[in-house]
């Protein structure tokens, strides 16, 4: 059978059309502000937007006491979920299904957001690198090879597709075999790339790392030039963001899968579906890699004619990559919201039974799920669409700083006409819209 | 895993839920409702809410999705006609299904949040309808 999202329940109604429209005109009319102001000096990068504030509050988060008690804390949930993957039930009641595919792969989005790095505090596999060193008395960073730099993210992107392709396409969502073997090939990969590569593979390789580590460019919590822990305007920390190869690749594939999660639902799709000879996994396989390839083709497109011409267009998709990511995060937020409160809150009470035998260890196990949220249906269908307004906003300005910085940087200052930044402005409102249209269609 | 005996068993259980090719097994939190068998299709009001027709058969199933729009808290009726005896996945908040025998029968659901709500055959695979429930 097929799932939606890897776990069942209803999914949200369709957005109502003058809602959908009128969030669309908004992103339209907010998105010509910002090309009219031109700002001719970057507001977010150089001098004015590497200025973090620095505190000793802040400093304790970067000790090396929290640095261990996050590490404990993420090697518990770590063997609590590792029990029920291992000796529970293969079963819709077994915590692990919810756990993978609700509060670890969107619950990461609202951590980073708001506190940072969250997927490498709590790595498990950073742990078991760092106590295996410690055993062996081998330095922690240093792995028996470099991490090739051409292979930049790839190795995260093509995690992150194998992973949206068990939540999405699989025909085995729910079955405890396949998830093990998932998790397991994953676990496999994660403590050997360590081995070879030290923890730098982490960075590159762990698509949940990844995925964190984009985000939390995104929070406030940045490090400045000489490495200290700051707070800083998540636009300025944004804009730290350092091109690599497999950037664009990993971000295209993150939208690109919350496309086609979205279209799959919408009645249109599955008549055609139906009508197909192919089987549902075969179509759904070329559909999320389309999507992929379409989210990454139409960047990769805009960003090369984007500007300014004084950049080499070679670089432009990885330097102008990162303001891809409000858009990103805005759009994952709506789409998720109703799925992570709805079965967050069903997960939390599975998580007290995690051998699915009826015990209540941690308390949490007579909590039924919250529905305030979903009767409001009017409230949620406008906190979507607001949300994604918001994330177009923040992205189109990121995209407009970056150009103008870039002009600064090449030219020595950002000439009073230019035509520089209207195609990553034109590729955001084409992404904003599919989206809004996707949540009104379906 | 304390005795081989258990594993065994276990592994056993796991291999046969494997074969029987459900990817979706039923947890505690789902729903059983066993539709009642009719003689006839007539005689079916919507009482408020709706009726949805589904011909199912051992190869195909009718209708292969479109929309169906109801109030919450409102009765949806499913009128199965069917040659096989099969069940019916209810995607709702929590998730249901229905067991409808050989012939006509009928089940009476009512969802109180709204939402949207996928039906679908689970023999075939394919989705039957889209509750939207306001």
């Amino acid at each position: 059978m097929i799932l939606l999202h890897g776990l069942g329940g209803a999914r949200d109604l369709p957005v109502p059309a003058p809602l959908a429209i009128v969030a669309g005109t908004i992103a339209v009319a907010v998105t010509f502000v910002i090309l009219a102001l031109a700002w001719r000096s970057p507001r977010f990068e150089g001098p004015r937007g590497s200025l973090g504030i620095r505190r000793r509050a802040i400093s304790f988060f970067d000790s090396a006491a929290w640095d261990r008690f996050a590490a404990v804390l993420g090697l518990v949930i770590f063997g609590w979920c590792g029990w029920a993957l291992l000796a529970g039930a293969d079963s819709n009641t077994n915590p692990v299904f919810g756990v993978f595919y609700v509060l670890v792969w969107v619950g990461v989005l609202p951590l980073s957001l708001l506190f940072g790095r969250v997927a490498h505090a709590l790595s498990p596999w950073r742990t078991i690198a760092r106590v295996r060193c410690w055993i062996t008395r081998v330095p922690a960073d240093r792995g028996l090879f470099d991490y090739p730099e051409r292979l930049g993210y790839w190795p995260a992107a093509l995690g992150l597709f194998a992973f949206v392709w068990q939540e999405l396409v699989s025909a085995d969502q729910v079955t405890l075999s396949v998830v093990q073997l998932w998790l397991g090939i994953y676990a496999v990969a994660m403590i050997g790339g360590t081995v070879l590569f030290g923890l730098e593979w982490l960075d590159r390789a762990d698509p949940f790392q990844v995925y964190s580590d984009l985000l939390a460019r995104m929070s406030p919590w940045g490090r400045d030039a000489e490495g200290t822990l700051v707070l800083r305007s998540p636009l300025s920390n944004l804009a730290t963001l350092k091109p690599a190869a497999g950037l664009v690749a990993t971000l295209a594939i993150l939208f690109g899968s919350t496309v086609y999660d979205s279209a799959k639902d919408s009645p249109a799709w599955t008549k055609f579906v139906a009508g197909l000879s192919a089987g549902p996994v075969t179509v759904g396989t070329l559909a999320l890699l389309g999507s992929w390839v379409a989210v990454a083709v139409t960047f990769y497109v805009a960003a090369r004619v984007n500007g300014p011409i004084s950049v080499r267009s070679r670089d432009l998709p990885d330097l102008l990559a990162p303001s891809l990511l409000p858009i990103i995060a805005g759009y994952m937020t709506a789409h998720y919201l109703s799925y992570f409160v709805y079965q967050g809150q069903i997960t939390l009470a599975q998580l007290s039974d995690p051998l699915s035998t009826g015990a209540n260890y941690l308390g949490t196990g007579t909590l039924s799920p919250n529905m305030w949220l979903m009767d409001h249906g009017t409230f949620l269908a406008t906190l979507k669409v607001v949300v994604i307004v918001i994330g177009h906003v923040v992205g189109a300005i990121a995209a407009h700083d970056r150009t103008v910085a870039l002009t600064v940087a090449s030219e020595g200052q950002a000439r009073a006409k230019t035509t520089a930044g209207i195609p990553m402005a034109v590729l955001m409102l084409l992404y904003t819209s599919t989206g809004l249209m996707l949540l009104f269609g379906t | 895993m304390k005795r081989p005996i258990v594993l065994a068993v276990a592994g056993l259980s796991l291999a046969v839920l494997t074969l029987a090719g459900c990817g979706h097994t039923t947890g505690t939190g789902e729903k059983a409702v066993n539709a009642v068998p009719l003689t006839s299709t007539t005689g079916v009001t919507a009482e408020g809410g709706i009726v949805i027709k589904i011909s199912v058969s051992k190869t195909s199933v009718n209708p292969t999705g479109g929309t169906a729009s109801v109030g919450v808290g409102k009765p949806v009726t499913l009128l199965i006609t069917s040659t096989v005896a099969g069940q019916i996945h209810v995607h709702s908040s929590p998730e249901q299904h229905i067991v409808f025998p050989v012939g006509i029968s009928k089940a009476t659901l009512t969802f109180n949040t709204p939402g949207t709500i996928e039906v679908e055959d689970h023999a075939l695979d394919r989705q039957i309808v889209q509750i939207q429930v306001s």
